[in-house]
């Protein structure tokens, strides 16, 4: 029997309407071929077992169901897996996932919320993706709706995993663009997810997002104004216990005043660079700056600062303050993103930071004229 | 009672008579006829009187059956419950009665009668009905989910908002895209404050209607709201807690002096606690034993005159004044007399202090050099009710002499 008749008669067993035992013994063989790299690569060449897996994530024998989704996360976690998947014609993957994410009774969510991120994960699936996303019913809004809802679903699925996949649309233009429309207030509840301590994966991903989003330089007058007030959102994961007079207190932002003695700073340094780096992309229009000086967020910074251990993290620390502390006309220019950087002059500060961050000291203030870092 | 109105006219046309024939029932329509036709053909001979002046329309109109509640008041007990009209509850009858309607046509009816008092203002009455056409149970959720939203409606002009907010619940669950529910659940958990619901109720009802103003901005006060009171929370535990160490600080102080706490309680030493500090004396409460911007303890210090059931209280004595300096200040040449110094004598240069030292029954003799500091940490010394009390006696006295004996001296 060669590999293509094994195939076939696997995809005969998978078949919806075949016998219950049968059929729940192929579907986990099929999830135990995802587990091998042959596996992953014969199933995801044959777009017709594809379509038998995809058949079966509603079936009524919950671990059949189950192995099913098991199997199209494997394969999606691949890029010619998710791009197969993605091919189908029959059956398509990504409204079906979007379904069993909507269904509150879906009991493998969190699957289908685990296959959306892979198959949005590569670059150049993630138009694709998006794209019928905004076709179909539950746009992008939709999703931050059903994700932003603690015990959305009701089989025990957190849906942490949707985090993500907003995280790979705010890649897309598009995709920024869907998550700040000024009043649907979709960036509005990622925010409230900013120091969610359940989930780091969940938190993590929505500041990448946010992060993202601070690309945008003409939203900045939005995200920093106060319908959004995006700044003490960011400086709160970065705030320890309240050390300040009250009078100092009284200069912050309400969100910052009087912070409890168990206040913790974000644990993770990885998370820490994603606000600093967003906190960055801020700082580039004078009139930013200027808020943020009104704001006073320096006292923030100046205590993270005595905190912080991670180089990376003190370097982006030390940037932003060097920003702030500087006159308008010590800075020299409005808008830092138009400063022309030579490919040359980059390369040298980049080798600077390097420099930095291996422990061997150098000019700060030079550092500092670098307005683009920050990679997307 | 309508039967009792059907008992009436029996009564009055037919002598009392319940078994009816056909010919009777006959002859009684005729009667009747007869008697409106009569009725008829002498009005206009007559000028008309009954009719509403502008002065009594309205008591005429909550009287007349067409218009009058059927459903009573509530906080009407069923003594001084206004007898209702018979015809009124005839006309109830035909509207209401379970036994002539189906639930759908008694529930509509009361929904209509419902939202005709709300239209009046009569919230308690709307609230009645609608709950009366609620309890029909009836099988059109369209005019349930109805029922819930108006009696939300009425119960919000009470400020009952929290009934209100599970009504519009209970609305929206059986009609899912009840907007108008959602917006008063908004304007509901608004009143209570309750920002967290605020969202909730926004975000439920910008799913409906994305582009509701009213739920844009109610959203985005609710989020600043919400900050607000955070920050007042967190500035207040802070303040507490500060308090609470400033406390803790100036009880460690206390003992750190060596100074005995007594309270009208016994107990150890080891257990001192602020309540030991507050001031039983009215005139010394609000000054309680504080300290100064040098680190020292400011103590309210009563002085008592047990010659004339006099005291005087000082409310700041700081631990290192001397006694000497207060009494200067009471009792000095500059000073005038205490009103009931009756015969001049209490003067500084005359004056004895003593603190009592219960335990023994003793009165100890306090040098006026000494700091209060000094005093405090004498081993016999205990401080009730939080306040330093001493004894001014004066010297040589009849009243200090017979004083002195109750007590075993220690000079």
């Amino acid at each position: 029997m060669t590999k293509a008749d094994q195939i076939n008669e696997l995809i005969q067993f998978l078949a919806p309407e075949g016998r219950r035992d049968t059929k729940s013994a192929a579907c986990m063989t099929a999830a135990q071929l995802t587990g091998t790299p042959e596996g992953l690569s014969l199933l995801s060449s044959r777009p017709d077992a594809l379509v038998a897996i995809m058949r079966l994530i509603r079936d009524s024998e919950i671990y059949t169901g189950k192995d099913a989704m098991r199997a199209l996360v494997n394969i999606s976690a691949e890029e010619s897996g998710a791009a197969a998947l993605l091919a189908v014609k029959d059956v398509d993957v990504v409204s079906e996932m979007v379904k069993c994410i909507e269904d509150p009774n879906y009991p493998h969510a969190d699957f289908a919320c685990g296959i959306l991120a892979n198959l949005s994960k590569p670059k150049h699936l993630c138009q694709q993706v998006f794209d019928r996303i905004s076709e179909g019913p539950i746009k992008l809004e939709g999703l931050v709706y059903i994700l932003c809802q603690i015990n959305y679903n009701k089989k025990g699925a957190k849906l942490h995993l949707l985090a993500p996949v907003i995280t790979n649309f705010s890649q897309l233009a598009d995709g920024r663009r869907q998550i700040m429309v000024k009043d649907e207030f979709v960036f509005q509840r990622l925010i409230t997810f900013m120091d969610y301590k359940e989930s780091k994966g969940r938190r993590m991903s929505v500041i990448a997002t946010i992060h993202n989003c601070c690309f945008e330089k003409e939203y900045h007058p939005w995200l920093m104004g106060e319908d959004v007030d995006l700044v003490p959102r960011l400086l709160l994961p970065l705030a320890g216990p309240d050390t300040f007079s009250e009078e100092d207190n009284e200069s912050l932002p309400i969100d910052l005043q009087f912070l409890p003695d168990d206040k913790e700073r974000e644990p993770d340094p990885e998370v820490r660079k994603l606000l600093l780096e967003a906190l960055m992309q801020l700082c580039i229009t004078r009139a930013s700056r200027e808020i943020m000086r009104s704001q006073n967020i320096y006292l923030i910074l100046r205590e993270h600062h005595k905190w912080e251990e991670d180089q990376h993290c003190v370097m982006l620390n030390e940037d932003v303050v060097n920003l702030l502390l500087r006159t308008e006309e010590e800075i020299g220019t409005d808008d830092l993103s138009a400063v022309e950087v030579s490919s040359d002059m980059a390369a040298k500060f980049i080798a600077q930071d390097m420099k930095y961050l291996s422990g061997v000291s150098s000019d700060m203030s030079s550092l500092t004229e670098e307005p683009t870092k920050g990679e997307k | 009672m309508a039967d009792e109105w059907k008992k009436k006219v029996i009564q009055e046309k037919l002598g009392g008579k319940n078994d009816w024939t056909e010919e009777e029932r006959a002859e009684l329509c005729r009667q009747l006829d007869q008697d409106l036709d009569k009725h008829i053909d002498e009005m206009g001979k007559t000028k008309y009187e009954g009719g509403w002046s502008e002065d009594n329309w309205k008591e005429q109109m909550a009287d007349h059956p067409l218009f009058a509640p059927y459903v009573q008041e509530e906080g009407v007990t069923m003594g001084e419950e206004a007898p209702m009209n018979p015809l009124s509850e005839g006309l109830a009858q035909i509207k209401f009665d379970p036994d002539h309607n189906t639930p759908e046509e008694v529930a509509q009816s009361y929904k209509e009668e419902g939202v005709l008092q709300f239209k009046y203002k009569k919230y308690r009455l709307a609230v009645l009905n609608f709950s009366e056409g609620l309890k029909q149970k009836c099988s059109d959720n369209e005019l349930n989910a109805q029922l819930h939203n108006n009696r939300a409606a009425a119960q919000w002009h009470f400020g009952n908002y929290r009934s209100a907010i599970k009504d519009c619940e209970k609305a929206i669950e059986l009609k899912p895209d009840y907007l108008k529910a959602a917006l008063r659940a908004v304007d509901c958990a608004t009143k209570l404050k309750s920002w967290d619901e605020v969202f909730t109720w926004c975000d439920l009802g910008l799913k409906l209607d994305p582009t509701d103003q009213k739920l844009k901005t109610s959203r985005l006060t609710a989020v600043k709201e919400k900050k607000l009171l955070e920050r007042n929370l967190r500035k207040k535990a802070q303040e507490e807690k500060k308090k609470l160490m400033e406390e803790q600080n100036l009880l460690n102080i206390i003992s750190s002096r060596g100074v005995k706490l007594g309270s009208t309680v016994v107990k150890g030493s080891s257990s001192l606690t602020l309540a030991d500090l507050e001031p039983s004396h009215p005139a010394a409460q609000g000054s309680r034993v504080h300290i100064n911007e040098n680190g020292e303890l400011v103590w309210p210090v009563m002085l008592l005159y047990p010659e004339y059931h006099e005291s005087d209280i000082i409310q700041k004595f700081t631990e290192s004044d001397c006694i000497q300096d207060h009494l200067e200040d009471i009792f000095g040449n500059d000073a005038p007399c205490a009103p009931w110094d009756a015969e001049q004598k209490y003067r500084v240069e005359s004056l004895k202090v003593f603190f009592e030292y219960k335990a023994k029954d003793q009165l100890c003799k306090i040098d006026l050099n000494q700091t209060l500091q000094q005093v405090l940490t004498d081993p016999r010394y205990c401080v009730l009710g939080g306040t330093p009390g001493f004894i001014v006696l004066v010297d040589g006295s009849k009243f200090t002499k017979d004083f002195m004996s109750k007590y075993n001296v220690c000079t």
